[in-house]
């Protein structure tokens, strides 16, 4: 049974498309001359906020909404870190904290 | 099995593959990006960035069914890149809005999802067709509304939700009975 929510999204995309003239175009003539034209995505790409890298594994959390990732990473990211140290100074106290 | 590169056929062939494909698809493309929570110039933009992505692959291989999936999965990434470089969330979860349009589309294309929604139409009273079409046709908001029909906000609020309601109602009842 798909959830009140999603049958609300539908109906009122369709009912713009009904009554509000959204209807789907004939983009036929345009694909094909973008296509010809070997057009690049349409918009082109502004300098990035923040490294590429960074914004990515933000987005991965904020825009596709992987949450699971997250402990994955702190664990990865502690884990990189007692390699990092085990052979420094802070290593004689790793054992302590176990 | 037959594979063609759309660039090698494109100037010659009077039905080109990649013709066949952005005719056969681009409605149910676009429509797609809608649900996924594009405006309609947005959704325009999207649907040509998801064949030109395409052109080089020979997605026809897939058959109908494969063709249609595999245009979903690369307009859903355009879409993703296209709110990531925007810097916003999506207006509706992902799930939810792939949720809707699968619901929407059932077996036909959403034939039968569009031909329930026009009767259901015609079953609402006229004033709430009127609050609908000032709502959807005329995009006035709640307050002006009230005002063209001469009621209260509150009461506004109550015959759009009342109305939505009844046209959820009778669009299922209706797609559970074909």
């Amino acid at each position: 049974m798909t959830e009140r929510r999603s049958i609300d999204h539908a109906l009122r995309i369709l009912l713009e498309e009904h009554l509000g003239g959204a209807a789907p175009p004939d983009l036929t003539e345009r694909i094909q001359a973008a296509a010809r034209s070997g057009a690049e995505p349409i918009e082109p790409r502004r300098a990035p906020r923040a490294p590429a890298r960074r914004r990515r594994a933000r987005s991965l959390v904020s825009v596709r909404r992987l949450w699971w990732i997250v402990p994955l990473l702190v664990v990865l990211g502690v884990l990189g870190l007692l390699l990092f140290f085990a052979d420094s100074a802070p290593a004689l106290f790793i054992y302590t904290m176990f | 099995m037959e594979v063609v590169s759309f660039h090698a056929s494109m100037p010659t062939d009077p039905e080109p593959p990649f013709a066949r494909l952005v005719r056969g698809h681009q409605v149910a493309v676009w429509r797609y990006l809608r649900f996924l929570g594009c405006a309609p110039a947005e959704a325009d933009d999207l649907t040509q960035e998801t064949f030109v992505r395409v052109l080089d692959k020979s997605v026809q291989r897939f058959g109908d069914d494969g063709a249609r999936a595999y245009l979903r999965r690369v307009a859903k990434n355009a879409f993703l890149k296209h709110v990531e470089r925007k810097g916003r969330a999506p207006e509706i979860e992902l799930d939810a809005a792939e949720a809707a349009f699968e619901w929407y589309r059932r077996d036909d294309d959403g034939e039968s999802t569009r031909a329930a929604l026009d009767a259901c139409l015609e079953e609402l009273s006229a004033e709430a067709r009127l609050a609908l079409s000032l709502r959807f046709a005329e995009q006035l908001d709640r307050r002006s509304i009230a005002a063209r029909l001469g009621i209260g906000e509150h009461g506004a609020k109550s015959l759009l939700q009342r109305t939505y309601a009844r046209l959820r109602t009778c669009i299922e009842r209706r797609l559970s009975h074909d």
